[in-house]
Order: C-alpha cells, then structure tokens, then sequence
C-alpha cells in the first residue's frame, strides 16, 4: 500500500497490465448476471457496430477498483468513489494498461483525502475508461 | 415467462423494485477469477468486492425492465462506503433519477444503493446509459 504523508500531487500509482480473454468475459457474465449476448456470443456480437465480441464496461472498471485496493487496502473499500466514463470497449485478446496519478492531498486532523485520475488504455493507446478516483484514508 | 417493460415507459423517479441478492463464495470466486483480482485483498473472504456489489446492483435492476438493443454505458458512479462478507444477503434498489433527449437517443440517469443485512447503505452510484429511440417522457 501506498504510505500516505509521501503522497503529492503526480505520485504515481502502481500500475498494471490485464490481459482480456473471452474466457473470462464468459465467467464475469456469469458471476455478474450480465449475460448481453454483445459480451458472450461472436456470431450475434459479429453483426452488430463492433463486429465482434466487447468486455464488458464493469470488468475493466473493476481493474481500476484493483488498482486503488492495492494502493489504499481497505480505505478504499470504505471510503472509496470513483467517477469514470466508458470511452472504448475493450476487445478479446487487448493488453489493457492500468494506471493512475495523484491529483490532490487534502489533510484533516483525523483523515486525508486522496484525489487520483485513473485510466485504462489499450495497446493503440486509446482510453478504454478514464475518469476520477477519491479517497478518505483515515490517519493512524 | 413473463416480457420485460422496456424501461423508456418509465418517467422520471420511478423506483425499481427492490431485489436481494445472496453473495454466494463460489459465486464471488468466479467473479474474482474473471477480473482477474491480483490484490490478494479478497482471498480471506472478509470482504467482497465493491465493483462486484455494484455488478450486481445493475443486473438486479433490470430483472424486470429491459433495455432496448443498441443501449449503451457512457458513465458510472460509485462510492464505497462499507464492507460485506461473501455469504451476505444484500438488497439493491435504484430509481431513476433523470430523462433526457440528446438527439435521437435517451440519456437515461440511474440512483443505485446497496443495503447491508444491518440496513447500513454500504454503496450508492449513479449509471448513465443512452438508449435509441424517441419516446422520451
């Protein structure tokens, strides 16, 4: 986890690479409920705008929920919000880089807020999703 | 079986019956095997994830109301304000909150909670959609 007095506005946060799998768009539509056949089957999926099978927007966003656990543990789990916009889909087969900054630190007695912009980029470097992350870490 | 309402018959404020969801483990593995969760954070079962809960929240709003073909997410809000464990039985409900013509599309804004067993709120959100057509309210 990151150490929150180090903290200042353009600290990185730790990024990550996720490989999409159709596999694993398949086990998410189970385990979320989401059974869009635009997410779980390649014929319908071929006929429409995107020709093809898309991840879903809540796996990949689920990424960038990774990407604050690592760095704020349970804060985030508690005190966590995200603000974020579907750009692209994310395709089978795309390396999906996940990343983030740190846009503000705001100190209270008691607690910190955390600002951080987040995003999820595929191999063109086109933003899958982006948007804002904050959260209130409580100080020890 | 019984057809779905299309959800542009709806106006504004109107709530979604509410629906519960039990957080099954096995259920709870998968979806951490889907999104491939390398935190480690979740490996206990103390704790479920936040996005899984929010996951859930949205499916369990359209249990009875359908989306048109060609809907699209263009935005999602969230905020974590507690934990549940894997086993919980939460509820989810969702009203919507706003109706809009943008063109020919609908942009259709959600209110999203997620109660805990206690009935503390343990996340809230808010999930625009644009959805084809032109019979908004």
């Amino acid at each position: 986890m990151l150490e929150i007095a180090t903290l200042a506005p353009g600290t990185p946060l730790p990024a990550m690479v996720k490989e999409v799998r159709q596999a694993d768009i398949n086990l998410y539509a189970e385990a979320s409920g989401d059974h869009n056949p635009i997410h779980i089957d390649e014929e319908f999926a071929r006929g429409t705008e995107f020709g093809g099978t898309i991840a879903h927007g809540m796996l990949v966003m689920a990424y960038i929920s990774e990407l604050m656990t690592i760095a704020f543990g349970q804060s985030w789990l508690e005190g966590g919000s995200l603000d974020i916009r579907f750009r692209v889909p994310a395709r089978p087969g795309d390396r999906v880089r996940v990343s983030g900054e740190v846009t503000a630190v705001s100190r209270e007695d008691t607690f910190s807020v955390v600002k951080c912009r987040v995003d999820c980029r595929n191999e063109r470097d086109e933003i899958i999703i982006n948007g804002d992350a904050a959260v209130r870490v409580a100080v020890a | 079986m019984t057809e779905k309402a299309d959800i542009l018959e709806f106006d504004e404020g109107y709530e979604f019956p509410p629906v519960n969801y039990d957080l099954k483990p096995e259920v709870m593995r998968d979806y951490l095997a889907a999104v491939s969760d390398g935190s480690g954070f979740f490996a206990a079962g103390e704790a479920v994830p936040p996005t899984m809960l929010a996951a859930r929240a949205m499916i369990s709003l359209f249990e009875h109301v359908s989306l048109p073909d060609g809907s699209i997410h263009l935005q999602q809000e969230l905020r974590f304000l507690k934990t549940v464990k894997p086993g919980d039985t939460i509820q989810c409900r969702g009203r919507i909150s706003r109706k809009r013509m943008r063109g020919r599309f609908n942009l259709l804004t959600v209110e999203l909670a997620v109660d805990a067993p206690d009935g503390d709120v343990v996340m809230t959100g808010k999930t625009i959609f644009s959805l084809p057509g032109n019979t908004a309210a």
